[in-house]
């Protein structure tokens, strides 16, 4: 064996080092949210509480039940990856408000292993029944941390 | 790098049948082109053996400017999984094409330790089935097919390239991809998977190959020699 080839064959098996592991290895990190972020503030933004009875979406029959009877100043509900609106009924004792609410869809592939997520953005309004409604991100994002201010 | 060293010493102090020395009548001419290098990676087919969801073929030829070469290279890739979750199959071609320095000029066997740019851009295909899972909304199908869709990066590459036996080479190149851009697909899916990029998803990402190539000269290629005292 000539002295080039030997060269050549310590830089073949040097290479083939360098090539174990070089592969994408997959990590099944869901870094999307499809959760929208809702803070209720008074006149002089300050958090002001309502009192749910239910919470409801349209096309979703079985409902938020997790929200019923509840008094809170934030909502954070999740929006339906199967269209590109979501409608919110917020059901209180004394009168039901709805959220109508748009946004851009699009599924991303984690990784085969991982499944599929989905990426949601550009939020926006279509309609609500609240006198004041304030979109102050449109990302939908898990470091966003108030997407719409609704003031009561 | 001691390697590179030896090699480049080893070379000076024979003959070689592929180089002469540049001197006064031949000088003009070292920047012509002495030949072509042609080769494919043995790699990519040598991974499939242990991972069969990846297809990967890839082709590489460069032309030498006396210290410089200008490379020009294209493959095929396949990339396809199914399982309970998701069923993802991508096609699609690449090429890249871009200029390399050997810092190896006073070789006379021409072998070569290159660093070189590259612009690359892919045509690829992509099919996806499976189901988007969402509190509260339960699980959503998704059934895709994404037709021609584009991507184009840069790439800065740097490697080896020895000769074993007469025209018959072997080497490996390193790749840091990064600048990726492309059309953006009618459907609601982003691209998962770039045929010579890698994960989409990704900002740059890492590449490695290993070529078998054969260099036809049609001249004897001028090379700079150290004059001995």
């Amino acid at each position: 064996m000539g002295r080039k080839t030997r060269y050549g064959l310590v830089i073949l098996l040097f290479g083939a080092w360098f090539a174990v592991g070089c592969g994408d290895i997959p990590t099944c990190l869901d870094v999307e949210t499809s959760l929208v972020k809702i803070n209720f503030v008074d006149a002089n933004g300050k958090a002001r509480a309502i009192t749910l009875t239910a919470l409801q979406a349209i096309n979703n029959p079985e409902g938020f039940p997790e929200y019923a009877d509840s008094t809170l100043s934030r909502l954070v509900v999740p929006l339906n990856p199967g269209d590109t609106t979501t409608t919110f009924i917020l059901q209180q004792a004394a009168q039901t408000d709805t959220i109508g609410l748009s946004y851009t869809v699009k599924a991303i592939l984690i990784s085969p292993e991982c499944g599929l997520d989905a990426a949601f953005d550009k939020l926006d309004t279509t309609f609500t029944t609240f006198k004041k409604l304030k979109i102050l991100s449109p990302t939908i994002h898990e470091e966003v941390t108030v997407n719409i201010e609704i003031t009561l | 790098m001691f390697l590179l060293l030896a090699l480049g010493s080893f070379a000076q102090e024979v003959a070689s049948p592929y180089s002469v020395p540049v001197d006064s009548a031949n000088s003009k001419k070292q920047y012509f082109p002495t030949g072509i290098r042609i080769g494919a990676d043995i790699l990519g087919p040598a991974l499939q053996l242990f991972d069969e969801r990846k297809l990967s073929y890839e082709f590489t030829a460069e032309v030498d400017f006396s210290n410089y070469l200008l490379v020009f290279e294209s493959g095929y890739q396949e990339f396809a999984e199914k399982n309970d979750q998701v069923d993802y199959r991508m096609n699609g071609t690449f090429s890249r094409i871009g200029p390399a320095v050997n810092f190896l000029s006073r070789d006379r066997d021409l072998n070569s330790f290159t660093f070189g740019l590259r612009y690359a851009w892919a045509s690829f295909d992509e099919q996806v089935t499976g189901a988007v899972t969402e509190d509260n909304w339960g699980a959503v199908p998704v059934d895709f097919t994404i037709r021609n869709n584009t991507s184009r990066w840069f790439e800065m590459t740097t490697g080896v390239k020895v000769r074993l036996w007469k025209g018959l080479f072997t080497g490996y190149i390193f790749r840091f991809r990064f600048g990726r851009g492309g059309s953006v697909p009618e459907v609601p899916f982003e691209p998962y998977y770039v045929p010579g990029y890698g994960l989409a998803a990704r900002a740059s990402t890492w590449g490695f190959r290993y070529y078998v190539m054969y260099r036809f000269p049609w001249a004897k290629k001028p090379v700079k020699v150290k004059k001995k005292n």
